[in-house]
């Protein structure tokens, strides 16, 4: 097969899929005095991430979710995030970006928001939560589902900031959610609902409403200290319920799950022609010289 | 492939087209779509895996008798036979970038991780096929030379993509960590 068949087919599913690429548009909420930000606080990027898009496509990302705060937390590193902050006010439309990483150790992950440099992945949970605290962060326990319960004793518990209540996977399993609201309760706890995005899927697909005195980086992290923080999971809300019931006064926050695959005949297209052109390309392409 | 086809395109003609694959994956997993705004850049950046395997190909064919085989010609070939991890990396892209978060990682966790051992033997086999048949090496220097190619390729190539400082003790620890997700 002559290589230019597949690869107009491969043009023909970029020029249709950038044409429907269309993003949410940008709301500026305010409520009871407050920036009611969208915010996903667990979000890795490429390199050494596991994830297959750089930093500033993870940001177009996030603004195309509607997202106005991320925390960008690789694995036991800290410089992806620096990048970001320094990427982000040179971009035409960014979040808020906040340094963060993913303690990740054999028997539990933290999230380290806003902290200023890397913490060690070989210290004990409560050295962990103590030295995120030194270097001015906030720290979340991330996905604490029951495998991981016996690591977090009373003491380290009290050292906890807050912890993901809400997760993409858990709104479609109910023990999982279960889990998630059992490991919230057990202390006073910020409620975040994070995506853990990792490139694919859609970012922000569980989120976290932060109510903020003022729009910037400082303003969330003063924020989430306070514990001004809002999560839906479907019917369920999380969080301070003085907001909770300030955001129903006000009509409510957006808490309906986006669909996936995202809905619509030329998206479906786009990715059968794509998908069909790259197979073609690389199995039945003889380069028409010749070969073989 | 003739042996006398030849010259700087032919090396890098496939090793382009995985690129502009990869970068289409990123954007498909992501989107379920291929959108400029994405794949373009990933393109970019995603230069790096193909170009390791096109530096580690050039040098191990660099110590290899090819008989009348071009080196260039000698890479493209080898490069056509990069269809079964593309095609792997294209299932699961797909799989993971329209499916439900819960349904994607249960997936990814069974059926994925069978597809990827899959993928790799299919790999694997084509490689020894390639030089054995193709540059006509004994089955033993057929299997060292495939060995090598991976041992030099896969550590940078995944350690680049997943693995945090790209130490050996990093390595270790991420491969650990694999192992504990997939046994619960």
């Amino acid at each position: 097969m002559r290589a230019w068949l597949p690869l107009a087919g491969l043009a023909v599913a970029l020029v249709v899929g950038t044409a429907i690429d269309r993003p949410v548009e940008p709301v500026a909420r305010t409520m009871g005095g407050y920036h009611v930000l969208a915010g996903d606080f667990h979000v890795h990027v490429f390199p050494f991430g596991w994830s297959p898009l750089s930093v500033r496509e993870t940001l177009l990302e996030a603004t195309r979710q509607g997202l106005d705060v991320v925390a960008i937390t690789p694995h036991v590193q800290t410089w992806q995030a620096g990048v970001a902050q320094w990427l982000a006010p040179r971009m035409s439309r960014s979040p808020i970006v906040l340094k963060g990483e993913e303690v990740t150790t054999p028997g539990f992950h933290v999230l380290a928001i806003g902290v200023d440099g890397t913490i060690s992945d070989r210290l004990p949970l409560g050295e962990t939560l103590d030295a995120i605290h030194r270097r001015g962060g906030i720290a979340i326990a991330a996905h604490p589902y029951r495998a991981v319960w016996d690591h977090y004793d009373s003491a380290s518990l009290r050292k906890l900031d807050g912890s993901e209540v809400v997760r993409p996977e858990a709104q479609y399993m109910e023990q999982g959610a279960a889990e998630l609201r059992e490991f919230h309760v057990r202390t006073p706890l910020t409620a975040f609902g994070n995506s853990d995005y990792h490139g694919f899927g859609l970012i922000g697909f569980s989120r976290t409403y932060v109510f903020a005195t003022e729009r910037t980086a400082r303003g969330v992290m003063d924020a989430i200290r306070a514990g001004r923080t809002v999560v839906y999971d479907r019917d369920r809300a999380y969080g301070d319920p003085a907001l909770i019931a300030l955001a129903d006064a006000n009509g409510g926050l957006p808490r309906a799950m986006p669909q996936v695959p995202e809905p619509g005949w030329l998206r479906t297209f786009s990715r059968l022609c794509a998908v069909a052109s790259i197979a073609i390309l690389v199995l039945f392409n003889q380069w028409n010289n010749g070969a073989r | 492939m003739s042996p006398q086809q030849g010259g700087f395109f032919v090396a890098i003609r496939r090793p382009l087209v995985i690129t502009a694959a990869l970068g289409c994956l990123a954007s498909l997993g992501s989107t379920g779509i291929v959108t400029a705004r994405l794949a373009g850049p990933a393109v970019v950046y995603w230069t790096y895996a193909p170009l390791t395997e096109l530096l580690a190909v050039g040098l191990v064919l660099m110590v290899t008798r090819r008989g009348p085989q071009r080196l260039s010609a000698a890479v493209d070939a080898h490069f056509a036979g990069c269809a079964a991890v593309i095609l792997l990396l294209l299932l699961i892209g797909v799989m993971l970038g329209s499916t439900r978060p819960d349904l994607a990682w249960a997936l990814l966790t069974t059926a994925g991780v069978a597809m990827v051992l899959a993928g790799l033997a299919w790999s694997a086999r084509i490689d020894y096929c390639y030089f054995r048949d193709f540059l006509r090496q004994t089955p033993r220097g057929a299997l060292v030379r495939v060995l090598l190619l991976r041992i030099f390729v896969w550590p940078i190539v995944f350690g680049v993509f997943a693995v945090p400082g790209l130490t050996f003790r990093a390595m270790g620890d991420e491969f650990a960590g694999i192992v504990r997700e997939l046994l619960g």
